[in-house]
């Protein structure tokens, strides 16, 4: 959504606005901070944008209990982007992670776009640095 | 204060973009320079473009050049009124300024340095960095609820005879909170404890006196007052400079070298301006606090706090919006600075900058031990308006009007009012 003109009523993705204002009127599940995360991780998602995605999971036996996401100066997309990948990872094993690729995510959000695309991968290296953490044994800190 | 007179001074705000004019209102961060600073710059490129210092050249622009940084650091010292010209030490910034004390104090290990919770990093980290280097240990002075300092808690602090430093912002760049200075001082000489205040957002707004205040140490940026970027200033207290080590060594910081003993260092300031500077930058800074000496500071603070307060009554009408700090104008000065609350509110930075080319910054300002200490949520985001003397009554409706089309989007109706703070 960044570039040209910002602003609601330019936004020609009405997909993108009608689930990004679900994840609030819900509200999601994986909103928010989660209590309890054994693991943890945050970065700039997108290069040349200020979207800073942060997430959270509690892990045991190698599994993701639960998951939760925040994010900060982030455009509608990243907030759809996270909350569908935290519904993707929710209950699986670790090292199932690795299938949730960009045909994966886009098959479960129903239309591909480069726009997305772009946001996919910022938040799949973020996931990729918890699992990092996840297997360093690094504290969650926030 | 003839605020237009003033404007026409600086060229950037005559700029258009989409026939609309700039509002530059990120002046905490860094503020438009006067024609006079780039004038002063300019002449040492055209004029006299040469090396200074005590040990280089001494030719015709090389004298040039050092006369004019030595009134650029004498016009630094009458405007902060210290005693001597020597106490005024160059540096890039306040955070080089912080980190020279951090480095040349004579801290031993199980010291405690002192600061609140709520410093910019650069008050913070580098005695983070010292605890973990020498086995000092930082401990932190709470602020109150409401921002303001805790004077009770200071006193609390200083019962430990092992305090030997406190380091606090003068006022904070998250909130334009200023910390009574005058009796945080007089508490903590009473401990034989020195101050350091990080004076990036007092300075360049209020005078400031550094022997009223009897401060030790104060690190402020040009760039924040009408400077250019990269030139800062500390100044030292004459009595400290016996007991400090060196910071930065080598060429201009000694008067002779020999290669089997040690260097003869110049006295201060010198010996802490190692290697060749940036003297148009010098000479752009002294221009820049003689331009702020020609205008009253009064007059620009109280300038500020009436802006402030525009804004402070014209933010209140919107729930989607909560102000940082007290709620009073006259205690955050040229700071506004607010949590915007509804989902997608992110980037109302962004688009402030897109519709009406009001220029702010949002995030976490260099305080994020602020942010995370208050375990502020990351899915509300802090946006900060900061003023200065060449902003007016009009850029502030043109922003409140702004704020209230953009709030007024239906995108955002029904949306939930989010939670500031994480449970």
């Amino acid at each position: 959504m960044r570039g040209g003109t910002i602003g609601w009523a330019e936004m020609s993705d009405k997909t993108i606005i009608q689930k990004f204002r679900e994840i609030f009127t819900g509200p999601s599940p994986y909103l928010g901070r989660l209590q309890g995360a054994t693991v943890c991780a945050d970065a700039l998602a997108c290069r040349g944008s200020k979207d800073h995605l942060y997430l959270y999971a509690r892990i045991a036996d190698e599994r993701i209990e639960d998951v939760k996401f925040e994010c900060g100066m982030c455009d509608p997309e990243m907030f759809v982007t996270a909350d569908l990948l935290c519904r993707l990872i929710h209950g699986r094993r670790v090292s199932e992670l690795a299938y949730v690729d960009w045909p994966a995510f886009s098959a479960a959000l129903g239309f591909e776009s480069d726009d997305m695309k772009a946001h996919f991968e910022g938040a799949r290296r973020v996931l990729d640095a918890l699992v990092e953490h996840h297997w360093a044994g690094k504290p969650c800190e926030f | 204060m003839d605020v237009n007179r003033i404007r026409a001074d600086f060229e950037p705000l005559a700029r258009e973009r989409n026939g609309k004019p700039p509002i530059y209102f990120d002046n905490g961060c860094m503020t438009l320079r006067p024609r006079p600073v780039i004038d002063a710059m300019c002449a040492y490129y055209t004029q006299f473009p040469a090396c200074g210092g005590a040990g280089r050249s001494h030719h015709w622009f090389a004298q040039e050049t050092n006369e004019r940084v030595e009134a650029a650091r004498e016009s630094i010292r009458r405007f902060v009124n210290a005693a001597h010209s020597d106490e005024i030490l160059f540096t890039r910034n306040t955070t080089e300024g912080i980190n020279l004390v951090a480095r040349t104090f004579p801290f031993q290990k199980g010291d405690v340095i002192l600061t609140t919770d709520k410093e910019h990093n650069s008050n913070l980290v580098p005695w983070q960095y010292l605890a973990a280097r020498i086995g000092v240990e930082h401990r932190v002075v709470p602020v109150r609820p409401d921002n303001t300092f805790d004077l009770d808690a200071l006193e609390s602090a200083l019962k430990d005879p092992r305090v030997k430093l406190a380091a606090f912002g003068h006022v904070s760049n998250l909130d334009g909170v200023e910390i009574p200075a005058q009796e945080i001082i007089r508490m903590c000489h009473a401990r034989g404890v020195p101050v350091l205040l990080d004076g990036a957002q007092s300075v360049p707004h209020q005078r400031v006196d550094v022997q009223a205040l009897g401060v030790d140490y104060l690190a402020f940026s040009l760039h924040k007052m009408c400077g250019p970027s990269g030139v800062g200033a500390l100044y030292v207290r004459r009595e400290h400079f016996a007991r400090m080590d060196n910071f930065l060594v080598g060429g201009d910081t000694i008067r002779d070298t020999w290669v089997d003993r040690p260097p003869d260092f110049l006295p201060p300031p010198y010996k802490y301006e190692a290697g060749l500077q940036d003297y148009g930058g010098r000479i752009g800074a002294g221009a820049a606090v003689e331009y702020l000496e020609r205008l009253d500071m009064r007059a620009i603070h109280e300038h500020e706090v009436a802006l402030n307060r525009y804004l402070t009554q014209g933010l209140a009408q919107f729930e989607e919006l909560e102000i940082i700090g007290p709620p009073e104008p006259e205690k955050r000065g040229s700071i506004v600075c607010f949590f915007t609350k509804k989902p997608g509110l992110g980037l109302l930075a962004d688009m402030l900058d897109e519709r009406s080319n009001i220029m702010v910054r949002s995030g976490m300002f260099c305080v994020n031990s602020w942010f995370n200490a208050h375990r502020i949520s990351r899915n509300v985001t802090a946006v900060r308006v900061s003023l200065y003397m060449y902003n007016t009554l009009d850029e502030c409706k043109v922003f409140l009007d702004t704020v209230r089309e953009i709030l007024a989007e239906p995108m955002f109706e029904g949306l939930p009012i989010l939670p500031v703070r994480e449970p």
